[in-house]
């Protein structure tokens, strides 16, 4: 199940292991330097690239515009707040975060290129708005032909989604901009970025906007990959409907600094019940794949869960989603269930680990 | 003209005993004067008149007479009633004043008594000094109890002045109270009017408001609706003109078609003859009606191919499919090449040049790097 296209869609740590030229080079700080690393996200675009002080720079934009009225006084007003905006077909249009600010302003919903991890099919003009946002956070190639890894989802397991055209599309949109694309499925991204010190064996899962990614990875090679075509947009969908509110209010409800374990008002209930029900419904997918997957590696100890993703975010997270853990006989033993670090940079972190390594 | 009242109510009365009245459970009468009725008759028709505009006619003015005089009928009555019920509570008054003044007068008496036996005893030589003390004590009691009754008395009088005084201050409470009343109700009524006003007119906002509401939705849904048609309209006129450019071939090919069609009629034609002619002539060889029928198949099977062939290079042409629509890694780059080819190229009013997005620093990956180099030596 595990995902691939013609784009050169490879195991990064197959570089890695058969490549002692790009080892070697890695020690220069030109090599170092090279690659970057894009998260595509249905909720957010992230690129990380690395800098000079031996860290990563992370930019990120929210995947999301909205279009407003076209006349000279909302563009010189824009241009005067520094709120990113293009015209394009005679519509001005407001890109990332702003968009999503006016569209609670003005009680709207926010257009979205992306729906279910992948390209909006009813959302075919946006393609120039991605291109824009990731143009704006990715930055030109530092040297033609640099390698960008780029997430792509796995198969989905509870939908017809096909995730060859999607992955072409922004293969030849980063060919367009200069760069070498190779994708890489987000949630073996995350066991790139979070567990290393594990000998990159585990479970990874980005939990993102549009779908939940699970990869099951031994030595760093993936065992088994998949997704659900649930994820903070279906529990921004339910809530919007059960309050009788525009999804982007319950978008924003869902990222205030809100406790998932001890939830205050009726909006947060709502928020919490249907969190709980999305890590129910997403482990006991795992689970199920585990028990019907023949190829499953023995894990000679117990192994970590590390989940990522915008939507993993809220606080109290991690304790309901070890809360639904412990109602299930899983079939692996699990050491310890934790959230990365920074939940938002992991599969940006995790493709620019597999892009250093390539360069 | 005068009427003579009191004959004229005793032509239309009848007469009755007190007895009989009182087997009819009658045992209070009220009395009216004769003067007073004929009173009554008087200020009723003045008062017809004086209301009038003009000359009236009569049925009018009896029946407006009789209505006022009944009207002065209860007013007489209703103040003979307070009239007899002051006088009641004056009698009773009198009653108590008469009493008082009785009981007055008995203590008085009694307290001459005492002072004439007061005195007779002061002139009796022999004094019995215990006996006159005891009488100057009862005579002191006795002149206490007359002063405490003469206080109690005028009291009384106070009191009796006071409950004259009560009442009418309770008359004029009463019609106040009335008068309070009436104007409450008319209150209440207005303000009832006014709360069922304001409801409908809350009502009526509601409704209207719930109405925009659904024109709102049928907007959007209209909206919505007209976006999906100019899509559908878009795809079509594209369909058309796909259709239209390779109109000419089209034509040829339909041509052709029905140059076949009409080929293949005559063959059946011909074949159905030929095998009319087979029937009859029963006696001719078989192996030339075998060799006839193997050259119809030939020919059939020839027009079939011929047929699909062309029909499958008209679907080629006409767009349907074919290239565009592939699912190999070919046609998937070159449907991506073609969607990109014109969109990046133009030039994009915009400020993205000048803004910032959102950057953060954060740990750097050279661990990861050099565990996952050891892990590819391994």
């Amino acid at each position: 199940m595990s995902n691939s296209g013609d784009h050169e869609a490879m195991n990064p740590s197959d570089s890695a292991g058969v490549s002692a030229a790009s080892t070697e080079t890695a020690s220069s700080s030109q090599a170092v330097a090279l690659g970057k690393g894009l998260d595509v996200g249905t909720a957010n675009l992230v690129a990380a690239v690395q800098n000079d002080d031996g860290g990563i720079t992370v930019k990120m934009e929210r995947n999301a515009f909205i279009d407003i009225e076209h006349d000279v006084h909302s563009k010189n007003l824009l241009t005067k707040l520094k709120v990113p905006y293009v015209v394009h077909n005679n519509t001005m249009v407001v890109l990332g975060d702003e968009s999503f600010q006016l569209a609670n302003i003005f009680n709207r919903t926010t257009r979205r290129p992306m729906k279910d991890g992948l390209i909006s099919p009813s959302e075919a003009d946006a393609m120039t708005m991605v291109r824009l946002i990731i143009q704006k956070v990715l930055g030109e190639p530092q040297a033609p032909g640099e390698v960008v890894y780029f997430s792509v989802p796995g198969e989905p397991i509870d939908s017809e989604a096909n995730v060859v055209y999607h992955e072409g599309v922004f293969s030849g949109l980063l060919t367009k901009l200069g760069y070498e694309p190779r994708s890489m499925n987000e949630a073996h991204a995350v066991v790139f970025a979070e567990l290393a010190d594990q000998d990159f064996t585990g479970i990874g899962i980005s939990c993102g906007g549009g779908m939940f990614n699970v990869c099951v990875a031994f030595k760093s090679i993936p065992a088994l990959t998949f997704s659900t075509s649930r994820g903070g947009d279906w529990i921004d969908k339910n809530v919007s409907q059960v309050l009788g509110v525009p999804v982007s209010k319950a978008t924003f409800i869902k990222e205030q600094s809100m406790d998932l374990m001890n939830p205050t008002n009726r909006e947060e209930e709502a928020v919490s019940i249907y969190y709980r029900n999305l890590i129910n419904y997403t482990l006991t997918n795992i689970k199920s794949q585990f028990l019907g997957s023949s190829g499953m590696p023995e894990f000679p100890a117990p192994i970590d869960i590390v989940t990522s993703g915008g939507t993993s975010s809220p606080n109290g997270f991690i304790e309901l989603f070890r809360d639904e853990f412990k109602k299930l006989d899983f079939p692996i033993k699990i050491n310890e269930i934790r959230r990365a670090d920074d939940p938002l940079t992991s599969v940006a972190k995790g493709c620019l680990v597999a892009a250093a390594i390539a360069e | 003209m005068s009427i003579d009242v009191r004959r004229a109510i005793e032509k239309n009365a009848y007469v009755t005993s007190v007895a009989d009245l009182e087997k009819r459970g009658q045992r209070h009468v009220r009395v009216i004067k004769t003067s007073t009725i004929r009173e009554l008759i008087d200020q009723a028709v003045e008062n017809v008149q004086r209301n009038a505009d003009g000359p009236m006619p009569k049925d009018e003015m009896v029946a407006e007479t009789g209505q006022e005089f009944q009207r002065l009928l209860k007013e007489k009555q209703s103040q003979q009633s307070a009239l007899e019920e002051t006088q009641t509570q004056i009698a009773h008054y009198k009653a108590l004043i008469t009493d008082l003044n009785s009981r007055i007068e008995h203590q008085e008496n009694e307290i001459a008594s005492l002072r004439a036996q007061a005195t007779a005893a002061a002139s009796t030589p022999v004094v019995d000094e215990a006996e006159l003390a005891s009488e100057r004590k009862r005579s002191n009691a006795l002149e206490q109890e007359v002063a405490e009754k003469t206080a109690q008395l005028s009291e009384l009088s106070a009191k009796a002045s006071r409950a004259a005084a009560l009442e009418s201050e309770l008359a004029t409470w009463r019609a106040r109270s009335e008068e309070a009343s009436a104007r409450a109700q008319k209150l209440e009524s207005e303000r009832a009017q006014h709360d069922a006003e304001t409801s409908e007119k809350v009502n009526r906002m509601n409704e209207h408001l719930l109405r925009q509401e659904r024109d709102v939705e049928a907007a959007k849904e209209a909206v919505a609706k007209a976006d999906a048609y100019q899509s559908e309209i878009a795809k079509l006129n594209a369909e058309i003109r796909t259709m239209r450019e390779s109109q000419p071939a089209t034509e040829s090919l339909v041509a052709e078609l029905r140059q076949m069609r009409e080929g293949m009629t005559e063959l059946q034609l011909r074949n159905r003859e030929l095998e009319m002619q087979a029937a009859q002539a029963q006696s001719a060889p078989q192996a030339d009606t075998s060799r006839l029928e193997e050259l119809l198949e030939a020919k059939m099977s020839q027009i079939s191919t011929e047929l699909s062939a062309k029909l499958s290079n008209m679907r080629v042409a006409g767009g349907g499919g074919g290239a565009v629509g592939g699912t190999s890694p070919e046609d998937i780059k070159n449907t991506i090449a073609a969607i990109f080819s014109h969109d990046l190229d133009g030039e994009i009013d915009s400020n993205l040049d000048d803004v910032t997005v959102k950057e953060k620093q954060s740990g750097g990956i050279a661990g990861n790097l050099a565990r996952l180099k050891n892990l590819g030596k391994k």
